[in-house]
């Protein structure tokens, strides 16, 4: 186990467009295991590779309650989308904060696995949610430039 | 990502967010309740989120009248957040004697706050104590604009007030408006006589301290008053009743099943019609039920209750109504059609109804409903019974599915009086028709209409 250093907001690579993936090679399969490690540990539902500093199109995911149905997909691409919500969303690369985002309510996406068999995937809600943004991360864009309203401290626990 | 979903919700932060759901991203409020009530550990606090939830859906309209006449920008053009902040607020100033007025307030301001918008909390804090500080508000001149006054009375929007006054009159309609917005008194329930006899349900209930009356338009039907979740009470879980409302039951009345008829419910989730049909038929006879619907969960509602209420003799399958299947061409000898509706007869249980629902809707419902009542009318073995039934009050539907039966189907018509309680016949139950009205009746809007076959 690996955990790796979250880039925060400010960190230029945050910002750029990461490359396309040709070929799962051992590098590749660390860094998919090292990024699940590095999300469980930082308590989020989604890591993508540009967040630990590495600009390829890799992401993670894992929106259970236990946590153990990880998700890894490579070249993901958005193939549709249906429905809205409009939620709290929150990022591991701006620590303590969230705002409020409209997203598809259901989304399918294409890509592949750690094996680069390819594989296609519809989630909805929470999962939705969680696919665009980490696939936005790909593109370099972080969700605080789709917040509507401002950003704010995530509200500890009241009474 | 991060999220906040495993996170406990505080009351009103769960209404703000329920409201949101409703009116951004149009998600039915039944859906939006069985998400976010959860997430609320403390039952008082649970009732809370819901009545501040319920209440400004039910009065948004009023809650919008009262908040424009104090907020520059209009409701409609506020951030849907700080709308939903402020429709909650004004409800609890308006409507809720036990929250002091600065408390509301300094919630509203915390919760802008907590949504992003400090900018707008000094916004939030003068509507809402503006409106704390006024006395009373006049509603619309009734002398001089009656759909005006009536809307915002009711909370029910213009379209909805204009097509009710038309159809049915001014004083049926603000009685049907009145009771939109009335607590239910009580549920009714209708016992599974093959499982327990009614007699022995009542006992059940009644050494549960409940209180009971029979039901007023049907056999085995039973009144429950002031029940707060009747799935925790004696007898549900083993199937000894199923929730359905007496409206819905004359559908099944009027299908006079006599025991052993192959029937077929083609609209069936959540399944009362299907079980109380199966129930009957179980009882006097060997007949069967085919239950239908069109999306996967709504078979696995179907399959849930009927596993429930031990049902036996129902097959669910899930097939579009709208498509005709060769094989089911002239196989029943009665067919359900309680087809898909604008839902004006339940508003008092779904308020967002009166607040979504438009006449480009109904109007492409009317076209739904004539394509399954075609197909419907197919299924029907000669000298077969057709019962139409929905539960809205608009005449364009129900009247307009009754002549198109009557006219284009070449159906005829039956009396309903052999088959429904006497204090249910009008004028029309002779025609083969009933309209029920909430606030004239003890039940849902529901219409149902009997149709025979001719013999070839």
């Amino acid at each position: 186990m690996a955990l790796r250093k979250i880039r925060t907001l400010g960190d230029p690579v945050l910002q750029k467009v990461s490359k396309p993936i040709a070929e799962v090679n051992e590098k590749i399969k660390e860094l998919a295991y090292d990024m699940l490690d590095t999300m469980y540990t930082a308590n989020g539902v989604g890591l993508a590779a540009p967040q630990v500093g590495v600009l390829k199109r890799i992401i993670v995911i894992d929106v259970s309650p236990e946590g153990n149905k990880p998700i890894v997909l490579i070249n993901p691409e958005i193939i549709a989308m249906s429905g809205t919500q409009s939620g709290e969303e929150g990022c591991l690369s701006v620590p303590g904060k969230s705002g409020c985002v409209t997203r598809p309510n259901e989304v399918t996406v294409r890509g592949y696995n750690l094996k680069m068999q390819p594989i296609e995937l519809t989630g909805n809600e929470l999962l939705a949610r969680a696919l665009c943004h980490e696939i936005d991360h790909l593109d370099g864009v972080v969700y605080v430039q789709k917040v509507e309203g401002d950003l704010h401290d995530v509200a500890v626990q009241e009474d | 990502m991060t999220t906040e979903e495993k996170r406990s919700l505080t009351a009103r932060e769960a209404a703000v967010k329920m409201l949101l759901a409703v009116c951004k991203d149009k998600q039915f409020s039944h859906v939006v309740k069985g998400k976010y009530l959860d997430k609320i550990e403390e039952k008082r606090e649970r009732a809370l989120a819901t009545r501040l939830f319920e209440g400004s859906l039910e009065r948004m309209i009023e809650l919008d009248y009262i908040i424009d006449r104090f907020s520059k920008t209009p409701v409609r053009k506020m951030k849907p957040a700080i709308a939903a902040i402020l429709r909650m607020t004004v409800y609890q100033l308006r409507f809720m004697d036990k929250i002091p007025a600065g408390a509301a307030c300094n919630e509203a301001v915390k919760l802008a706050k907590k949504y992003g918008f400090s900018g707008l909390s000094g916004f939030v804090n003068g509507v809402a104590r503006s409106v704390a500080r006024a006395e009373e508000i006049p509603y619309p001149d009734a002398e001089k604009d009656r759909v005006a006054y009536l809307s915002v009375k009711y909370s029910v929007t213009s379209t909805i007030v204009e097509q009710m006054l038309a159809q049915y009159g001014a004083e049926i309609s603000e009685r049907i408006f009145a009771s939109f917005l009335q607590q239910e008194e009580s549920i009714s329930i209708r016992c599974m006589t093959h499982v327990i006899p009614t007699n022995e349900v009542k006992k059940r209930l009644s050494e549960a301290d409940v209180t009971i009356e029979s039901g007023y338009y049907s056999a085995d039907a039973l009144r429950l008053t002031r029940i707060d979740s009747p799935e925790r009470l004696p007898g549900f879980s083993e199937g000894a009743f199923y929730i359905q409302d007496e409206s819905s039951m004359q559908a099944v009345l009027a299908a006079g099943l006599t025991g052993d008829e192959r029937v077929l419910d083609l609209c069936a989730a959540p399944g009362g019609k299907s079980l109380m049909a199966a129930d009957i038929l179980t009882v006097s006879g060997n007949g069967t039920v085919e239950a239908r619907d069109l999306t996967d969960a709504k078979v696995a509602l179907l399959n849930e209750n009927k596993a429930r209420c031990h049902i036996n003799n129902v097959t669910v399958r899930r097939a579009d109504a709208t498509v005709f299947r060769k094989e089911d061409e002239e196989a029943y000898d009665v067919v359900l059609a309680d087809v898909p509706c604008s839902g004006l007869g339940i508003i008092g249980k779904k308020p967002d109804i009166k607040m979504f629902m438009t006449t480009d809707q109904e109007a492409e419902l009317c076209v739904l409903q004539k394509k399954i009542l075609g197909n419907a009318v197919r299924y029907v073995k000669p000298g077969g019974v057709l019962v139409f039934s929905t539960c809205t009050l608009n005449k364009d539907e129900n009247m307009g599915g009754y002549e198109f039966l009557k006219k284009e189907c070449g159906l005829q018509p039956e009396s309903l009086e052999q088959f429904l309680s006497k204090e249910l016949w009008t004028d029309s139950t002779k025609d083969g028709y009933l309209q029920l009205i909430p606030g004239v009746h003890k039940t849902d809007g529901f219409f149902v209409a009997r149709f025979r076959k001719g013999k070839r």
